[in-house]
């Protein structure tokens, strides 16, 4: 297994815990969509994932590396600073100090840019490319990083269409690679695309495959009055109100 | 060697702007790009009292100056966090509590009142040998920090809060750039004063973003306008007999503005 979580309990605070009781595992070439409301803690868990956010218990075990795609709304769209430059932070880590960035990284770098159907962009200011491009650019500079999990917060919300299908390839390709994915969404039926689910509203809610996951009654926990199932069951639709966690 | 830099206080002082003008170029550059102008003319007025009281102690200028410099940087997060107060709030109360210390000391208790506008306007005069193996110290200091945690500012300053997970630790980077600053505040001091010293750390950098499209090409401009003002300023100063510092800064003002005028007149951009 990649990821490995046992009863976590992570937060910022020390008298309440974010999120509660989460265990589960992802296996290489597998992806979880981590479904919930805003505010439900799939923030939190990744957070914990990377190391940021302190555990109060439980355990987290990650291996072969992790990588983290944002929401493009926490990149400065004034910094000055191009698509190869950002998709070379990802190669940051791999260097040491006291040396610089050389043609390995900016190979490295191109060739994620590549993958994300960027080539010709390279050299454009990151603030001006437009929202679904620079999700892409975001998720080349976790292509440069090359780990074995790499985690997307919400990595198709408010993207254009073209942008959407390539970076439904990108993730297809990535699980072709044995790569561990984790999703997060308040999408349900972007979920059900995924191998398994994880709900977590503070406590996690359900794990397993869409089918044993996204239940009306899961679904229900998840979202609470947010959710609105229609009649013959079949789709649920989430209203969503905009909070930060 | 023209006029003026015939004479060995202004070589000194062209030594000492050639020293600060890259580290205007590293340090500057973070500062415009990491929002930090105002805690860096915070330290700059902080060191106020420090270079008071280091005269009639008998201690280097530099060393007081650097004492209470490294007070308010760490005073600053301690204060923040116990009065839950924004970073601007809590820079802006300890620089005028440091600036008010700072008057009553020399007024009142050391009564040295007509030195204040040679430290708060920086002199020419005041640049001698010890003050450049400081210039020259900040500036190794400066290289270093870069040299360690270049990458991680940009990261950082760029996506805050995501350099953990580029595999880079946020928070040493974070410090050793507020304490790098810190210390090329004071090296600045001499030459600028304690109240003027984004003219030569600050102003650079912001009119060199109005140009460049890139961190290093930021960098290289920063260092250049650095270079220019400082000699221009140093030059014209010696001519109308005014403290460098706030030639200097009117210098830088109107390179600025101008920079300014020709992004919008859509001439330059980044």
């Amino acid at each position: 297994m990649l990821v490995s979580v046992r009863e976590l309990e992570a937060g910022y605070s020390r008298d309440s815990a974010a999120i509660r009781g989460v265990a589960f595992e992802v296996a290489g070439g597998e992806s979880v969509a981590v479904l919930g409301p805003n505010g439900g803690g799939k923030t939190t868990l990744f957070r914990a994932l990377l190391g940021e956010a302190p555990h109060q218990s439980g355990e987290v075990r990650v291996e072969g590396g992790i990588a983290y795609v944002p929401q493009t709304e926490r990149s400065r769209l004034d910094f000055p600073v191009s698509a190869l430059d950002v998709a070379l932070m990802g190669t940051y880590a791999s260097l040491p100090w006291h040396r610089r960035i050389g043609k390995a990284e900016r190979d490295r770098a191109r060739e994620a840019l590549r993958r994300v159907g960027l080539s010709a962009e390279e050299g454009t200011t990151f603030g001006s490319l437009s929202g679904g491009q620079r999700q892409r650019v975001l998720i080349a500079r976790a292509l440069a990083r090359d780990a074995r999990v790499v985690l997307l917060d919400e990595p198709l919300s408010g993207v254009d269409a073209v942008s959407a299908r390539l970076v439904g390839q990108v993730l297809d390709e990535l699980r072709a690679e044995g790569r561990a994915l984790l999703v997060s969404t308040h999408d349900v039926a972007e979920a059900r695309g995924a191998d398994k689910v994880l709900c977590i509203h503070r406590d996690q809610i359900a794990f397993g495959t869409p089918a044993e996951a996204l239940t009306a009654g899961a679904l229900a926990k998840t979202y609470g009055s947010e959710l609105v199932l229609l009649p013959d069951g079949s789709e649920a639709i989430v209203v969503q109100h905009h909070s930060h966690e | 060697m023209p006029g003026p830099f015939e004479f060995e206080f202004m070589q000194r002082a062209l030594l000492e702007i050639v020293l600060l003008a890259p580290l205007s170029a590293i340090l500057g550059t973070q500062i415009a790009l990491r929002r930090l102008a105002f805690y860096t003319h915070g330290v700059g007025t902080a060191t106020f009292p420090g270079l008071v009281v280091a005269g009639p102690l008998g201690i280097p200028p530099a060393l007081g100056a650097l004492a209470v410099a490294g007070a308010f940087a760490g005073g600053l997060g301690r204060l923040g966090r116990a009065a839950r107060l924004a970073g601007d709030s809590a820079t802006a109360l300890l620089l005028v509590a440091a600036l008010a210390i700072g008057i009553v000391l020399a007024s009142d208790v050391y009564e040295s009142g007509a030195g204040v506008d040679r430290l708060l306007f920086g002199s020419l005069l005041a640049i001698g040998t010890p003050e450049l193996a400081f210039t020259g110290a900040a500036l190794v200091v400066g290289l270093g920090a870069a040299a360690l945690w270049r990458r991680a500012w940009i990261a950082g300053g760029f996506e805050p809060g995501t350099a953990r997970s580029l595999g880079m630790r946020q928070r040493p980077a974070d410090w050793g750039l507020l304490a790098a600053i810190a210390v090329a505040v004071v090296a600045a001091l001499d030459a600028v004063g304690a109240l003027l010293v984004g003219a030569i750390l600050v102003v650079p950098a912001v009119t060199a973003r109005i140009v460049a499209r890139s961190v290093r090409r930021m960098e290289a401009l920063t260092g250049v306008l650095a270079l220019i003002e400082g000699v221009a300023a140093l030059w014209i100063a010696y001519e109308v007999d005014a403290p460098p510092g706030a030639v200097m800064a009117v210098l830088g003002g109107a390179v600025f503005f101008t920079a300014a005028v020709a992004r919008r007149l859509g001439l330059v951009g980044a």
